[in-house]
């Protein structure tokens, strides 16, 4: 036997699981913030995410308030910064632009890690023909462009909010399914999963107790990541005219009708390219930071 | 004997990692050697002992933030060879110059990219300056040394065309090509077959002689330096702790440590009886290294006085013979013998005479696809027609090397597949086809102990839930006072304690890790348990505690334990009879001791004689069995006996006709037309 000594007995079994939690938590948040430049990822995203929950007070105006006679209006007190087209204020939009651009990307990336995740394991479950099908169902996705599978079943399906986030999500799917089976795979072939079988346990059970939990990391930090994606991909659209419908504020449109007048106030087009771009750089940093975190070679005793 | 030219010589290297927020833990804290012209050493330690940092700093192989200091002198190189730089020209000298490096993984030391013949000429026209048909015509006459057949074919093969101990040899080949005067071999024959070690090791020993090189061997097998080294060094916690020649190392052991690793290593010349000594606790943690004598916490001797200074190697009486450690050997002895002889057998336990389990001509295959359309071209017959009982309470061991369809075997009693042919019978009745359903209470009884403590733990779910599972899945318990009350019996039985019920497997040592491992097997009250490799991913010194424990537990629950490893000393050691592998086929059982006194079959025979035992003295007068080739692969087997191609008594029967198991009275059976 090891030489150490009893742990004190008068600690409650709970009181030390609390412990043991509270300190993995704090070694997660250790490891993420070892580098400088993950905290700087969690700020900003942190701030754009602080805007779209409080957009209607943060923002002066409505973002859709027409104003015909004030427009092009340059930076002022009045009007941070400026007017658009219609004279509506530039910065209220933008602010209502966040919201937009996170919610869909957030609730696309969240739909699309769940249907994957439980597609993967059914497809790592059951293996043989559900597997051969599923997988040749992803790849006939991913051999399409995403940009253009989306402007498909945009055009098929209308735009709008709530179908641009199912879009998004159907694009994103594929890339989850396939790492989710792939993980589950690798953790299906390891000795305690065998030693579970052998103790009598069913399948599903092992699926729910042993291998969901240990293979879902990547998922998550694939999904930290892919929120990023679907925000410039959504963006993108919006841009080409077939995304969120106008009138509504999105960070994609504004840069569509600023385009014709980037010579004459560059501005309009600029801010909300800055915001996406600062944006998109905030989410992968703080991604790169979870996916260092969570990655098990750097953790252990 | 006088003394030859100095080589090599290192003086108090001390090498240190960065380790948390700016402090930095020496891996290796002074050390000293020296080597001589012609000869071979041994470097031995556990991991974690500092032995492969020793020889990497030599050959400024630490990238920083990793630091070296000290003096390293190289016949040939003026000055500290340390001061020059890992990039400088002499330091490139050094490495494969001067000094060659055989790493222990073949398969990833050679670039799979390359053919072999292309790797080895680089390195001779890098170091010798030669042209390239010239180094071409030396690869090819070095590859013939290492013993490669038909080098001028396999010159062009790729490292992916041999098979792990080819590789090897075209890893000393490619090393031995730039014509250095020291090898230095990292556990080099850790990952290969005990008959392949013997093979490398003897090959590398012959060409010392040939080559006129002299060999630091760096392993964490005693018996292997036993066997080929002339000096050794023993390492703990970065410090060497003694050194000497072997005959005065393994006859007068001085240190502690040394005393402590040679009473716990199961030797195969051991009497039937002896229980091992394992070293108590665990090596030291880096961030914790203490100042003083790092043994300190695990010595059974220590004193007061251990604690205020690491102590100096002094000499021993015997010459060239050093060794870390204040008290003096009459004093160790005198402490040794008031401790108290303690029991040194082992501890009584019967076997019955109900047969628990039988398996009977059992086939397992696997099938061979290949082509686009997956059509199937053959079979692979990891098992064939094997058949053995076990006695309830008894311990059957299971040896041979890779290929030999022993974890094959384990897979299919455990039935976590399905045999193509034949019975298991446990206590009667057969569960060789039984439906899953049906298999439920019987999985219960027949458990498994896995090899890699690592893999075998949910790294998720904490020690109570790995252990409790069995018990809930089986419905062993009814109340949850009950469960609470077995997993706290279940821990303690093997060692553990209940407080640690809360941790995940990765806050424990790999030793504890085991433990937890039997713990879990042990849960559901099991008649027999399978332990796959139990002790071989554990250190030595743990090793002796796993052992100790497995037997204590067999004595107490009467349990039968059906127990598989590639290490024979091991398997003499803990098993009461022994069934020996080879291709998926039984070529001999019988009782541990007749087995290592009287072996009948060749294999057996090739295989004892394979396995080094850590005493020289016996070692001098052992015979060798030389082995020709390797082991094949399953897809290659020979029509008749599968060792025909091996073995030097082989007739054309035994090339026409496969041998069956023939009783040989005492228990002993052979499969072997020699003894017919």
């Amino acid at each position: 036997m090891s030489v150490q000594t009893l742990a004190p007995e008068e600690k409650s079994r709970q009181q030390i699981m609390r412990e043991q939690r509270q300190r993995d938590i704090r070694r997660f948040f250790h490891t993420m913030f070892s580098r400088r430049i993950v905290i700087i990822g969690a700020v900003g995203t942190a701030f754009f995410l602080l805007i779209a929950l409080f957009a209607p007070l943060i923002a002066p105006y409505d973002p859709n308030a027409v104003d015909i006679l004030n427009k092009f209006a340059p930076m002022s007190a009045e009007h941070l910064l400026g007017t658009d087209i219609y004279g509506r204020d530039l910065f209220s939009r933008l602010v209502y632009g966040t919201r937009v651009s996170i919610l869909t990307g957030v609730i696309a990336t969240l739909m699309a890690a769940i249907i994957g995740c439980l597609l993967g394991m059914v497809a790592s479950f059951y293996g043989g023909t559900v597997d051969k099908l599923l997988i040749a169902a992803c790849d006939t996705f991913m051999a399409i462009p995403g940009t253009a599978l989306a402007m498909a079943l945009l055009s098929l399906l209308g735009g709008g909010m709530l179908n641009m986030a199912v879009i998004l999500c159907i694009t994103t799917i594929p890339g989850m399914l396939r790492m989710m089976r792939a993980s589950s795979l690798s953790v299906m072939s390891t000795d305690y999963i065998l030693a579970a079988k052998l103790s009598g346990e069913n399948k599903l059970k092992i699926m729910i107790k042993h291998v969901l939990p240990n293979s879902i990391s990547p998922i998550i930090v694939m999904a930290t990541q892919s929120v990023g994606t679907s925000i410039m991909m959504e963006s993108g659209l919006s841009f080409l005219g077939i995304g969120i419908k106008i009138p509504t504020a999105s960070w994609g449109s504004i840069i569509n009708e600023a385009r014709p007048y980037l010579m004459t106030s560059p501005l309009y087009v600029l801010a909300p390219c800055i915001c996406l771009a600062l944006l998109i750089i905030s989410l992968n940093l703080l991604g790169d930071g979870i996916r260092d975190a969570m990655d098990p070679s750097l953790r252990g005793a | 004997m006088e003394k030859k030219e100095l080589l090599v010589e290192a003086k108090n290297i001390v090498t240190t990692f960065p380790f948390d927020k700016g402090t930095r833990t020496k891996a290796v804290d002074g050390v000293s050697f020296e080597l001589r012209r012609g000869e071979i050493v041994g470097l031995v330690g556990e991991s974690g002992s500092g032995k492969s940092v020793t020889s990497m700093s030599i050959l400024q192989l630490i990238l920083p933030p990793g630091k070296v200091s000290g003096e390293v002198h190289v016949e040939g190189i003026e000055g500290n060879a340390l001061d020059y730089g890992p990039e400088s020209e002499q330091a490139r000298a050094i490495r494969g110059g001067k000094i060659g490096m055989i790493f222990q993984e073949p398969m990833t030391s050679l670039n799979p990219i390359l053919t072999v013949g292309y790797q080895i000429s680089e390195n001779i026209m890098t170091h010798l300056k030669v042209d390239k048909a010239e180094a071409k015509r030396q690869a090819i006459a070095m590859m013939e040394k290492v013993g490669i057949a038909n080098p001028e074919i396999r010159y062009n093969q790729y490292p992916l065309e041999f098979s792990g101990g080819m590789r090897q040899r075209i890893m000393i080949a490619m090393v031995l090509a730039a014509k250095p005067e020291v090898l230095i071999a990292d556990e080099a024959t850790t990952a290969l077959d005990v008959t392949t070690q013997a093979q490398i090791l003897e090959l590398i020993q012959r060409l010392t002689k040939e080559e006129d090189v002299s060999v630091i061997i760096v392993t964490h097998n005693l018996g292997l330096v036993a066997r080929y080294a002339d000096r050794i060094y023993v390492m703990y916690g970065g410090n060497i702790v003694e050194s000497g020649d072997k005959y005065t190392l393994f006859e007068n052991p001085s240190h502690p440590y040394t005393r402590g690793l040679l009473a716990a290593v199961p030797r195969l010349d051991d009497p039937k009886d002896r229980k091992l000594v394992p070293i108590e606790g665990m090596p030291p943690n880096p961030a914790e290294m203490p100042t003083y004598c790092k043994f300190y916490a695990r010595c059974p001797f220590r004193e007061d006085r251990c604690k205020e200074k690491l102590c100096d190697l002094r000499a021993e009486p015997e010459k060239d013979h050093y060794v870390r450690c204040y008290l003096t050997r009459e004093e160790i002895e005198a402490k040794h013998r008031a401790m108290g002889e303690q029991s040194q057998a082992a501890a009584a336990k019967q076997i019955s005479d109900e047969v628990c389990l039988e398996v009977d001509h059992l086939r397992m295959s696997f099938p061979l696809y290949r082509g686009m359309m997956k059509r199937k071209i053959g079979e692979v017959h990891a098992v064939q027609d094997v058949s053995f009982y076990v006695r309830t309470g008894e311990t059957l061991g299971i040896v041979g090397e890779s290929g030999c369809g022993k974890s094959t075997l384990a897979k299919c009693i455990m039935r976590a597949l399905t045999p193509a042919e034949g019975k298991i019978l446990y206590k009667g009745t057969d569960i060789a086809h039984m439906k899953e359903h049906d298999l439920k209470p019987i999985r219960s009884k027949i458990t498994m102990i896995f090899q890699d403590p690592f893999s075998s733990l949910d790294p998720r779910q904490t020690a109570e839930s790995i252990v409790g599972e069995p018990l809930k899945i089986n419905h062993l318990v009814h109340s949850k006072a009950e469960y609470d009350a077995r997993i706290d019996e279940l821990f303690s039985l093997v060692g553990l304690n209940p407080a640690y019920r809360t941790r995940v497997p990765r806050e424990f040592s790999g030793g504890q890790r085991q433990r937890l491992g039997i713990a879990r097997a042990l849960a559901s009250n099991p008649d027999v348990i399978i332990c796959d490799e139990p002790v071989s991913a554990l250190d030595v010194s743990v090793q002796a505690q796993v052992i100790n424990l497995l037997e204590d537990l067999q004595a107490k629950l009467h349990v039968t334990y059906l127990f598989i490893a590639h290490d024979l000393s091991v398997v003499k050691h803990i098993s009461d009879r022994v069934m020996v592998m080879y291709l998926g086929r039984v070529m001999e059982t019988a009782k541990a001791e007749t087995l290592y006194e009287n072996p009948l079959h060749p294999y057996t025979k090739a295989l004892l004689s394979a396995v080094p035992i850590s005493d020289p003295k016996v070692e001098a007068g052992r015979e060798r069995i030389k082995l020709l080739g390797e082991v094949p692969s399953v897809l290659e087997r020979p029509k008749g006996c599968p060792f025909c191609e091996r073995c030097q008594y082989a007739t054309d029967r035994c090339r026409a006709e496969v041998p069956t198991l023939r009783d040989h009275g005492d228990g002993q059976a052979v499969a072997c037309f020699l003894y017919e």
